[in-house]
């Protein structure tokens, strides 16, 4: 064989020949033992790798290993509760399982979190925006010299403030969510010498307290459609303007939550279009970086019909119960044509209050369960569906979610839907 | 739950500080950053724990050093470490000896391309080629030849540094 490269060199000084997936290990090894020129290179690369050894060994850390069980209740305090007292309506963390094992996006209208999933169910003339974003590199962007003013401005703020945080480590946080302007694939560039230049794939620009007028000037300035990423970053559960008491531990929560908050954000602001949020809470699955959690926003100009940038801030406050006439409207709505009705029940408890819940026979031993959410409550606040086998489908009419559940195929369940959608 | 995790905890921990103290140069940080990878490790429960917290950890690190102007704020650490250290260590002198070659390793380290630098401290962390290879989004084949040249850049720019430091 050839002689051997100095990555099979140092694959071998690390022992890890039998992991290359081309190496034939044996013939390598062989190889070096004939081969006095190759062993004389392995030999210089040794004394490469003993040096950087003794480099790395440098005196280690004291490392304190804090109790196990501190982390695990941790872990378990910012975990989605669970489900109590056999009502069937609760807020699941299965919604955050499945946006981490699709790692799809998400698409947003006002505050709806709508995953891509059941885009196909989605009709009505607002769908257009409803765009996956583009997995490509855009061209740089080029800023006018107000947003290079500010974004630079917003540059030197966080960089103020992280050589604070040096100093004093409880400031290290800012006190709010923070929006990040991140670029991704794609290069922010200025035009000017020592303005602002981003080039590195994934950097984040600058950090701006989204308390911070300059949050709101930013988003005005910045070409946020050329933008490949605007991160919102929640922290723990506090996030800007969401009661603390609400738990917001399922990234579906959080990315609804996010919604608000960029609603209130550019709330009153002409904003042409926010391309993209990008949920920057790291999840993983299995290793890999899942796709995050990917926000396409509503542009204001193209969907009007979609409530993106009202100002005002109803997702934030208590629900409104809704009048029962209301309520007894929509009754006879929600069943399904030619299945007898089991039961009909206002929902009281639970994030999806002020919705109905209807549950049909469709054989003797099979039902069918619609549940009709009130606004603002999207199908990731429902529990899971408490048997295997029963897929859940969901629908958005009239500003308002429909779920559907029942041990019946993603198809029949459509059928069923449209059947009773000609009732309605 | 499959994994053992007081195992893994116990065996993964260290090495999961020793990787991210030399990302953020500061042990509390580093410490603070891989009890967070545990939780979320807890409460996602993965597969391969300990390639999942080295991905996670990464990932925290790359996000603290967002928010970092990086060379101030070493210096203001290095600042407070003394401070710190001076409580705790009777003998100041062997102190700013290792403090010193602390920095000369930090120094070298970030001689590095980022992809390299995290390919060595990968290493130097006890992953595996395999895994690696998965972190860093390289063939298997290509990590020999990354820490062929990252051993080299480190050692070139390790001992150019004493140098420097000796002829002061």
């Amino acid at each position: 064989m050839s002689h051997v490269d100095q990555g099979i060199l140092h694959a071998y000084l690390d022992g890890a020949l039998d992991e290359l997936p081309s190496g034939d290990a044996r013939a390598i090894r062989e190889h070096l033992a004939a081969c006095p020129e190759c062993r004389a290179l392995l030999e210089e690369e040794q004394g490469i790798r003993e040096q950087t050894l003794a480099i790395l060994a440098g005196p280690l850390p004291e490392v304190e290993l804090p109790p196990l069980e501190e982390l695990r209740l941790r872990a378990e305090a910012t975990s989605p509760p669970r489900a109590s007292r056999g009502r069937r309506i609760h807020r699941m963390g299965w919604a955050a399982s499945v946006i981490l094992a699709i790692g799809a996006g998400y698409a947003l209208r006002g505050d709806q979190v709508i995953p891509l999933g059941t885009m196909d169910a989605i009709d009505g003339p607002n769908v257009p925006w409803l765009e996956p974003l583009p997995a490509e590199a855009g061209p740089a962007t080029v800023l006018d010299a107000s947003a290079n003013d500010l974004l630079r401005q917003a540059v030197q703020q966080s960089d103020a403030r992280a050589d604070r945080a040096a100093s004093a480590p409880r400031e290290r946080r800012l006190p709010n969510s923070v929006i990040a302007i991140s670029t991704e694939r794609s290069v922010l560039k200025a035009p000017a010498d020592g303005d602002v230049e981003v080039s590195s794939a994934g950097s984040v620009v600058a950090e701006v307290d989204s308390g911070d007028p300059l949050a709101a000037e930013l988003l005005r300035a910045l070409p946020l459609e050329k933008l490949v990423a605007l991160d919102v970053v929640t922290l723990q559960d506090r996030l800007l303007g969401v009661p603390a008491q609400q738990p917001l531990a399922s990234s579906l929560l959080d990315l609804t939550s996010v919604a608000a908050t960029t609603k209130r954000l550019s709330g009153g602001l002409s904003v042409p279009a926010v391309r993209a949020i990008r949920f920057a809470n790291e999840d993983l699955d299995e290793g890999r970086v899942a796709r995050r959690g990917r926000v396409a926003m509503a542009s204001a100009s193209r969907a009007a019909a979609a409530p993106a940038f009202s100002t005002s801030d109803a997702s934030l406050r208590p629900r409104e119960r809704r009048p029962s006439a209301r309520r007894g409207g929509a009754e006879g709505q929600l069943v399904v044509p030619g299945f007898e009705l089991i039961s009909l029940e206002n929902i009281e408890e639970g994030p999806a209050a002020g919705g109905l819940r209807t549950l049909q026979r469709l054989t003797q031993v099979d039902t069918l369960e619609l549940l009709h959410l009130p606004e603002g409550v999207v199908p990731g606040d429902l529990a899971a569906a408490e048997q295997d086998g029963i897929v859940q489908h969901a629908a958005f009419r009239n500003g308002e979610w429909l779920v559907m559940r029942a041990p019946r195929s993603k198809q029949e369940l459509e059928v069923l839907l449209e059947r009773l959608d000609a009732n309605r | 739950m499959s994994a053992d995790w007081t195992e893994v905890y116990r065996s993964t921990f260290p090495d999961l500080v020793r990787f991210l103290h030399r990302k953020v140069w500061d042990l509390e940080r580093a410490q603070d950053l891989a009890q967070e990878a545990f939780v979320r490790a807890l409460r996602h429960e993965p597969k391969q724990p300990r390639a999942w917290l080295f991905q996670v950890a990464s990932n925290l690190a790359r996000d603290e050093a967002r928010t970092a102007i990086r060379r101030k704020r070493h210096l203001t650490l290095l600042k407070s470490e003394t401070e710190d250290r001076q409580k705790s260590m009777p003998d100041p002198a062997r102190e700013l000896e290792e403090r010193e070659r602390m920095g000369q390793v930090r120094d070298a380290l970030d001689a590095l391309s980022e992809r390299d630098r995290e390919v060595l401290l990968l290493w130097d962390a006890g992953q595996s080629y395999t895994e690696i290879a998965r972190q860093a989004k390289l063939a298997v084949g290509a990590v020999g030849t990354t820490l062929a040249r990252a051993r080299r850049r480190l050692a070139e720019a390790y001992s150019n540094k004493e140098l420097v430091d000796v002829a002061r």
